[in-house]
């Protein structure tokens, strides 16, 4: 899998201006985008998703073209085929755990659903969720609504699995299960992830490749996998994520 | 004696029903137009949004006679749209029980308007989006996450619209009258037997009129309250 992304967009909120430029692409399995709030990742992934549209730019995930300013291509959210974890998860308060699951087995109101009952089973045992399955949002714990979310978004068998700030309203003991939880999940699925967050840990366990984001733009891009981890001037990288990281926390700007 | 001896069932079951006819027609109406602009007014954002919000809500804090003396002129024989009715389909509006459903559906409508706007405004976002990333249509979008969502404050406003619509007498007088069995309604005749002095008769369809509301006031209250835990 390998995705290619590059925008630009002007925005205008309360008398500011924020400029958004960047442009970078991965092949690895773990992507992990991070940077302080206000940066703009969530608006790089709200991109991917075809929730917000650049100005000019495109947005490729390996041959199919989802965005593409200079070939006036624009697919709906609904057709990309994007697996979208919200930041706390939005699942449908009215529906049950199954019926969040199984929400986009319906596309009209008049036809039948695609019931998919095998992906159902398979996604409620994998995220242990079979006896939780008559449940409404309200009566789980966070790290079960995170679980709901993760099998939701996986439901349609997506090309990819966005994710924004997964563990931020996580307690740090549930945080740790639940990076652990994600691993597993990225490889019984064999589904390639992309994480935005502004949590350095994230970036310690998780990232395969780094990209560093501030104030709108690509600070740095790094591969991060296959020991020994070094940089492509053969440098050790973990003294280089950490000063990237002090430096993107604006710690070393003094 | 008897209260009830002293009164026929006439008296009250006419008005009544009159009233619930004319309030329950009305609320569809108010409710359908009532939930469309809301909905135009909490999603898009065009020019003189605000504009339309206060013109959507003058029938609250104009008179109701003010507002009954524009219907008049608009419905009446000689106004534009009763002129029009007229001439293409010998409809005439004025001095007719749906004469009274429109002057009751203008009166009631800020209220279901105001409500839904509410609701859909507080429908957050991001449920929609999800929805949309799970394959939905915007049309699919509205009728499984935006309604579902809203509806409880679609009901409460519909609710309180036809408690209006119940009430409601300066309008309605203005445009339909007061023509016993024909465009009477409860609150009118409550006037009317305060007029000629028939206090038993008031007397009991204020009673009626009161259960009415308050039935409704503790339905629309209920509806009102969360009924799920935010997140």
């Amino acid at each position: 899998m390998r995705i290619d992304f590059s925008a630009k967009k002007r925005l205008y909120s309360g008398g500011h201006q924020f400029n958004l430029d960047i442009e970078f692409s991965s092949e690895e399995d773990i992507t992990v985008i991070f940077g302080p709030s206000g940066a703009g990742k969530s608006l790089v992934l709200k991109m991917i998703a075809g929730l917000e549209k650049p100005d000019q730019g495109s947005v490729k995930i390996d041959s199919s073209v989802m965005f593409d300013s200079a070939q006036r291509i624009d697919m709906a959210s609904r057709e990309r085929n994007v697996g979208y974890l919200f930041q706390d998860y939005a699942l449908f308060p009215h529906l049950t755990v199954e019926e969040n699951i199984n929400f986009s087995s319906r596309r009209a109101l008049l036809t039948r659903p695609r019931k998919d009952e095998a992906r159902l089973r398979e996604l409620l045992e994998v995220f242990h969720l079979e006896e939780l399955a008559k449940k409404y949002p309200a009566q789980l714990s966070g790290g079960q609504r995170q679980r709901v979310g993760l099998a939701r978004s996986l439901m349609l068998r997506p090309s990819i699995l966005l994710l924004d700030e997964p563990f931020a309203a996580l307690d740090p003991l549930l945080r740790m299960r639940m990076r652990e939880e994600l691993k597993k999940t990225q490889r019984l699925f064999s589904i390639p992830v992309l994480i935005i967050t502004h949590d350095p840990q994230d970036v310690a366990e998780l990232a395969q490749r780094l990209i560093l984001m501030d104030d709108g733009i690509v600070k740095d891009i790094v591969t991060l996998i296959g020991a020994p981890y070094r940089d492509l001037d053969g440098r050790p990288i973990r003294p280089k994520i950490r000063e990237l990281l002090l430096r993107a926390t604006g710690a070393l700007d003094e | 004696m008897d209260l009830a001896l002293s009164i026929s069932l006439e008296q009250v079951l006419v008005p009544l029903f009159l009233s619930l006819k004319v309030a329950g027609t009305a609320t569809i109406f108010s409710t359908v137009f009532g939930v469309s602009v809301a909905l135009l007014a909490a999603r898009k954002n065009f020019w003189g949004k605000e504009i339309l919000d206060a013109v959507m809500t003058l029938p609250v804090v104009l008179p109701p006679t003010v507002l009954g003396y524009y219907l008049l002129v608009l419905l009446g024989r000689n106004g534009p749209i009763g002129g029009w009715l007229q001439e293409t389909f010998s409809i005439t509006l004025i001095f007719t029980w749906q004469g009274a459903v429109i002057a009751a559906s203008v009166v009631a409508f800020p209220l279901v308007y105001k409500s839904s706007r509410a609701a859909f405004e507080s429908v957050s976002g991001k449920f929609e989006d999800a929805a949309r990333v799970l394959g939905q249509t915007e049309f699919m979008v509205f009728v499984r996450v935006t309604l579902p969502l809203a509806w409880r404050g679609i009901l409460a406003g519909a609710m309180l619209s036809f408690a209006r619509a119940l009430g409601e007498f300066g309008a309605t007088l203005m445009v339909a009258g007061s023509l016993p069995g024909k465009t009477q309604t409860l609150s009118i005749a409550v006037y009317e037997a305060v007029q000629s002095g028939d206090d038993y008769v008031a007397n009991f369809l204020v009673i009626i009129t009161s259960i009415v509301c308050v039935v409704v006031l503790l339905a629309s209250n209920y509806f009102l309250r969360p009924k799920y835990v935010s997140e």
